[in-house]
C-alpha cells in the first residue's frame, strides 16, 4: 500500500543550504512533524567531498569558479552543476524495510526508470553504485546517501545535460580513474532539459518507493496546511 | 561543577542550540513567503517544526529525568 509523501521542487537552490534544509527536515520526519519527503532541485557548480573522499581526487584548475564542500554522505568526490536532475528522499526506513542496501538499490532502480521514457538503458555495474550506460561503462548517475535514525538524507544526481567535464578534469569524481561521465542528453542525441526529466523521475520514485507523492503548489493559494496527508498528520 | 549539572547545562545548550536553528529556518521560511517561493517557504517552516519539536522532546526527557529523581 502506497504511503503519503510530500514532493517539494525547489528550482535551483545552493548546495549549503539545501544540505542544511534536508538535515532540519530530516529531523521533521523523524519526529513524525512531516512524512517521507522528497527534494528535487538543482545547484549551482559545486564540488561535494563525502566522507571517503581522497585529497588526491581534487585537482581544480586555477580560477575555477567553483565552491568545495565536505559533506557526511557515503562515497567520494561528485560535481554538481545546473543541468543535473539532484533529488534529496527523505524517507523514515523504518517504513521503507530498515535495510540501507536495499534503499541504495531501490534509488538506482528508480534512476533507471527515470531514463528509459528517453531511450536511455541504464543499469547497474557490479561493485559499483550509481547507474551506468556500458560499452564502454560511462557513469549516469551517482548517488551518495546518510542514514541517522533510520532517517535517509542526500540522494541522487542524475546529469541531464551538462557538460561532464568537471567529473573528470576538476576531480577524479567517485574515485574512478578513467571514469567517463554521461547524460541523459548526449545518449538520446538530442536536447532534453530537466524539466522533461523531472516528472518520470517522480513518477519513478512514487513507484519504487510506493509512495503517494503530493506536490506543494508552487503558487499561493493552497497555504501550508490544506493538503490531505498534512490533515491526517493533524488530526492524529 | 558535579557530572550531574554539566550534563544539565549541555542538554539545555542542546535546546538552545535547536531553538536557534529553529528561527534561523523561520526567518528563512517568512522571507520565502515574501518573495512567492512557496515550496521553499514551505521546506523551512517544516524544518522549523522539526528543530521546535527535537527541542520539545529533550525538555520533555528531562522533565521525566527529574521526575523520577524526585521520586526516588
Amino acid at each position: 500500500m502506497a504511503t503519503g509523501a510530500y514532493l517539494l521542487q525547489l528550482g535551483t537552490v545552493p548546495y549549503r543550504e539545501a544540505w542544511d534544509l534536508q538535515r532540519s527536515l530530516a529531523g521533521a520526519v523523524s519526529q513524525g512533524a512531516i512524512p517521507d519527503t522528497v527534494v528535487l532541485l538543482e545547484h549551482p557548480p559545486v564540488v561535494t567531498l563525502g566522507r571517503r573522499t581522497d585529497d588526491a581526487e581534487l585537482h581544480l584548475p586555477d580560477g575555477a569558479e567553483v565552491e568545495i564542500v565536505e559533506t557526511d554522505r557515503g562515497g567520494k568526490s561528485t560535481f554538481h552543476g545546473p543541468g543535473q536532475l539532484v533529488c534529496y528522499p527523505i524517507l523514515d526506513l523504518k517504513r521503507h524495510g530498515r535495510d540501507v542496501k536495499q534503499y541504495v538499490r531501490k534509488l538506482e532502480e528508480a534512476l533507471i526508470r527515470a531514463a528509459a521514457p528517453f531511450g536511455v538503458e541504464a543499469e547497474r555495474v557490479e561493485g559499483l553504485t550509481g547507474v551506468w550506460l556500458t560499452r564502454p561503462p560511462r557513469k549516469l548517475a551517482s548517488i551518495g546517501v546518510h542514514v541517522a535514525r533510520w532517517v535517509t538524507t542526500h540522494g541522487y544526481a542524475l546529469n541531464v545535460d551538462l557538460d561532464p567535464a568537471p567529473f573528470t578534469k576538476w576531480i577524479t569524481a567517485c574515485g574512478l580513474e578513467d571514469a567517463m561521465f554521461t547524460t541523459i542528453a548526449r545518449e538520446a542525441g538530442r536536447d532534453v532539459t530537466v524539466d522533461e526529466v523531472r516528472p518520470h523521475a517522480v513518477a519513478a520514485l512514487a513507484e519504487v518507493f510506493e509512495l503517494e507523492l503530493e506536490e506543494l503548489p508552487a503558487d499561493e493559494g493552497a497555504g501550508l496546511w490544506a493538503q490531505p496527508v498534512h490533515a491526517g498528520l493533524a488530526a492524529r | 561543577m558535579n557530572a550531574r549539572l554539566d550534563a544539565d547545562a549541555r542538554l539545555y545548550e542542546a535546546v538552545a542550540e535547536e531553538l536557534e536553528q529553529a528561527a534561523g529556518h523561520a526567518r528563512t521560511a517568512a522571507q520565502h513567503f515574501r518573495d512567492n517561493e512557496i515550496p521553499r517557504a514551505a521546506a523551512h517552516a517544516w524544518a522549523a517544526q522539526g528543530h521546535v519539536l527535537e527541542a520539545q522532546e529533550k525538555l520533555d526527557a528531562q522533565a521525566r529525568e527529574h521526575a523520577r529523581r524526585s521520586q526516588a
